[in-house]
């Protein structure tokens, strides 16, 4: 996945369009306070500049599937492993929630299910029957959709042809009025995600951390200094 | 099974009254001398023991088979994690190293199990009376002839003793 | 529990040298009673707040992201940390046969294999599906799916479970020859109780010198595991990229730590026992100013591994270390650390050095603070790590314990307590076949020489 932060307004979109196509559980306002919501996609907001000549750069961050994620490796049970495509999957029916994955997150967006959370109604009709709802005590975080990517091979399958490119978006990508999300295969060197991935200003996240993301950032022209590439960079002491 | 037995201070010639009993036709395999603190070396050597070789062997044993085991059960379902190599070999090495010591642990209870006649199966005679600063002079009999025996050659040690 | 009425004794007491030692099984005294009644409360307590959790979910406790971990983990490196009073100490004596140790052994032993017990129990109560904690043991699953032998939690599963098989074998095999004894002198239950422990223990022997051996070289086996499991508890941590976790020094701090506190609940455990089984002339003044010594030596090594962790983390000064570092000196978290220093090293360090200091009390005193002090050590290592500013994204998180966290955590001290005062009414806590054959012989003609119990 590529995200153009100069794109990006920041609207948040993305970030409904994530809980309802994936079922994220509704937590409280009293959760909230203590750190306790689970959302699968958030939109980091880095503030630079004085009072008058500020600027705000809006980043959505979720899981960034890393090839060599830290989560996968700690975990007793394996209910998280990186799939024949390359993803970072979390299986619910495995995850005893030891909660280690989450701790060993650099990135922080492991998200755990602390109580068994109920929709208010009229919410759980709108539940997504593709998703399946978390029971209490399992980790759960950003699949790419999978569920839709599943779906469209088992169509594409069906049909007896290759995925083709446009079949699959996540709902993030779907939703984006600006358009600033790209998903593709990386795996196909003709797609578009293939062809920016080459892009001459792309970062990763914590790239020292050599976690190997594949969720990368066109840097806006604009930036304010080097400083502000990384998320938080100037709050380092 | 018929036991004989007979007390005595543990200052007696222990040695002297297992070689008349083994002189008068008792199995040494049946003759025991029973304690409750163990006797010093120089009364009766300790045979010769395997037993740290048994320890050694285990040890090998339970390395062996946790790596067969370790490889075996991760490459029969491969699922590959964090960006590691299907087979590491210093994770799994932390539980060969602790299946290595269990396994040695075990051979060495086995040994000892089996060495020393243990086991809650088993019934042995109990000596209420024993106290500490003596020995019973315990000779388990097959038949009653040999009981006879062993009582006249223990009986002659007790008559040695008063006198 | 000291009072004194012998109700229906079932083992008969000869009056010999073991009576004094075989009397804590028998005389059981109406505070006892009480106590053991007060901690089946403190304990149930304990279990129901556990399974009110289990019912509501994690969110019961004061955990939010990030602060995944904390006094449930904390509380399972402690007692894991106390285990290592027994087996490694008493086996170290044993290989250095020093003849001091003969009284301490068992207890410590038994302090080795309850701690171990309730130490393994924390992981699953810290688990998000507790009743899934078999999902870890080293089985397939329905689709042929084995645990993840590469996780370090995956790794503490075998460490502890070899463990506690060691060390359970470590108070058996050395108890043997006293179960023979108990099964000897007692009748009813009692009688067939240790008649099927002491597995047909004889006293031969063959069994005697099967069993020194045997003993001698699990020592050195024992003491190879119970290094390398509180290793591997430390890199449960040391394995993260947490930063202010993921340490080389950890291990051997880790394994230092738990002798440290393991000495401290030996020295409180057996100035109990001295006192309300009315030990004195077993558990001697000179058996306490042995382990106040080794305990000095730890509380040294531990000031030195604190030093050493926290002047590389300042020197190095590295930015993602920083918060969690300073909110330990000077931050949130600043008045724990400080008490654990005034509670780990201030207090007894000069209690154990000053000789005049070092009585009875004095240890007792400085048990007493290292235990709380290296409790607070393992929430130090735990929490703030997670809690403060991890990288870049400023997610920090004020941890605050619910009342079922701290609940449980005082449910597993009084089990801790409760094992104990079971064990010493159905075991001989003092092991007597080493001490009584170590004593010279009161009376008796023939039996002029020392006990030869001494062989190690």
């Amino acid at each position: 996945m590529l995200i153009d932060l100069n794109v990006c307004t920041g609207c948040s979109a993305c970030v409904v369009a994530c809980r309802a196509e994936n079922n994220i559980p509704i937590t409280g306002a009293h959760e909230a306070a203590r750190n306790g919501t689970i959302q699968w996609l958030h939109i980091d907001r880095a503030w630079s500049g004085g009072q008058d000549d500020f600027s705000v750069e809006s980043r959505p961050i979720t899981c960034q599937q890393c090839d060599a994620a830290p989560c996968e490796p700690v975990c007793p049970v394996l209910a998280t492993y990186t799939n024949s495509e390359g993803l970072c999957v979390q299986v619910y029916n495995r995850c005893v929630g030891t909660r280690y994955c989450a701790l060993n997150c650099p990135y922080d967006q492991r998200f755990f299910n602390w109580f068994d959370y109920q929709w208010p109604t009229p919410m759980e009709v709108q539940l997504n029957p593709d998703v399946s709802r978390r029971t209490r005590g399992v980790m759960e975080k950003c699949s790419f959709c999978s569920q839709r990517v599943l779906a469209a091979e088992r169509a594409a399958r069906s049909e007896g042809r290759p995925l083709r490119e446009d079949e699959v978006q996540p709902a993030c990508v779907q939703t984006c009025p600006a358009q600033a999300l790209l998903f593709g295969d990386l795996a196909d060197p003709d797609s578009r995600i293939a062809r920016a991935w080459r892009h001459p200003r792309l970062e990763t996240l914590l790239e020292e951390l050599g976690t190997l993301p594949r969720v990368r950032y066109v840097r806006r022209q604009d930036a304010p200094g080097a400083e502000a590439l990384q998320p938080g960079a100037e709050d380092d002491e | 099974m018929i036991e004989v037995s007979l007390r005595l201070s543990w200052d007696h010639d222990l040695a002297g009254v297992v070689k008349r009993l083994e002189a008068g036709g008792v199995p040494s395999r049946e003759v025991n001398v029973l304690s409750r603190v163990p006797l010093p070396e120089s009364v009766f050597p300790a045979n010769p023991s395997r037993m740290s070789l048994i320890g050694v062997i285990g040890a090998l044993l339970g390395f062996s088979v946790a790596v067969a085991f370790l490889v075996a059960v991760t490459v029969s379902y491969g699922l590959r994690t964090g960006g590691m190599p299907l087979i590491a070999p210093l994770p799994l090495g932390v539980i060969t190293y602790e299946m290595t010591l269990l396994a040695s642990i075990l051979a060495m209870l086995v040994t000892l199990f089996v060495r020393a006649r243990l086991g809650p199966w088993r019934r042995v005679p109990e000596h209420p009376e024993l106290d500490y600063g003596e020995v019973i002079i315990s000779v388990t009999c097959a038949d009653l002839a040999q009981a006879q025996r062993a009582r006249e050659i223990l009986a002659g040690v007790a008559a040695g003793r008063a006198a | 529990m000291n009072a004194t009425s012998p109700a229906a004794a079932p083992i008969s007491i000869a009056p010999g040298r073991e009576a004094p030692l075989l009397r804590p099984m028998l005389v059981t005294g109406r505070a006892y009673k009480h106590m053991v009644i007060l901690l089946t409360g403190v304990i149930s307590w304990g279990a129901f707040c556990f399974i009110y959790q289990g019912f509501i979910g994690l969110g019961l406790t004061g955990l939010r992201r990030p602060v995944f971990w904390a006094f449930f983990i904390t509380d399972f490196v402690f007692w894991i940390g106390i285990s290592h009073a027994g087996t490694l100490i008493s086996a170290i004596l044993r290989l250095s046969s020093a003849s001091w140790r003969y009284p301490v052994t068992r207890a410590a032993e038994a302090i080795t294999v309850f701690a171990l017990g309730i130490g393994g129990v924390f992981p699953i109560v810290h688990l998000g599906r507790p009743w899934l904690f078999f999902w870890l043991a080293p089985y397939p699953n329905a689709r042929m799916i084995w645990p993840n032998f590469r996780s370090p939690l995956e790794w503490d599963f075998f460490a502890i479970s070899t463990y506690l098989t060691g060390s359970a074998l470590y108070l058996f095999l050395p108890m043997l020859p006293d179960l023979a004894l108990a099964r000897d002198r007692s009748q009813g239950w009692r009688h067939r109780l240790y008649r099927f422990l002491a597995m047909s223990w004889q006293g031969t022997q063959q069994q005697w010198h099967r069993l020194e051996l045997a003993i001698q070289l699990m020592a050195a086996v024992v003491i190879a595991i119970a290094v390398s499991v509180h290793t591997i508890v430390s890199w449960d941590f040391s394995m993260a990229i947490v930063p202010s976790w993921h340490s080389t020094i950890f291990g051997p701090y880790f394994v230092a730590g738990a002798i440290f506190s393991g000495i401290a609940a030996l020295i409180l455990i057996m100035a109990i026992l001295r006192r309300v089984y009315h030990l004195e002339d077993y558990l001697q003044p000179k058996h306490f100013n042995n382990l106040a010594k080794l305990l000095l030596t730890m509380t040294l090594l531990w000031g030195y591994f604190v030093f050493a962790e926290s002047i590389t983390t300042w020197y190095g000064n590295l930015p993602a270390e920083m918060p969690a570092f300073w909110s330990k000196i000077s931050g949130h978290y600043a008045p724990l650390f400080w008490a654990m220093v005034l509670c780990n090293f201030v207090i007894p360090f000069p209690i154990l050095a000053i000789k005049r200091l070092r009585t009875i009390t004095g240890m007792v005193i400085a048990s007493i603070t290292i235990l709380i002090g290296m409790w607070l050590e393992r929430f130090l290592i735990v929490v703030p790590g997670a809690a403060t500013q991890r990288f870049a994204f400023d997610n920090w998180y004020g941890y605050f314990p619910h009342w079922t966290e701290i609940s449980i955590s005082l449910a597993t001290l009084a089990a801790m307590a409760l094992l104990y005062m079971v064990f010493s009414k159905l075991f001989p806590i003092i092991s007597i076949w080493d001490v009584v054959g170590q004593a010279p012989a009161p009376t008796g003609e023939g039996i002029a020489e020392p006990g030869p119990g001494g062989a190690p």
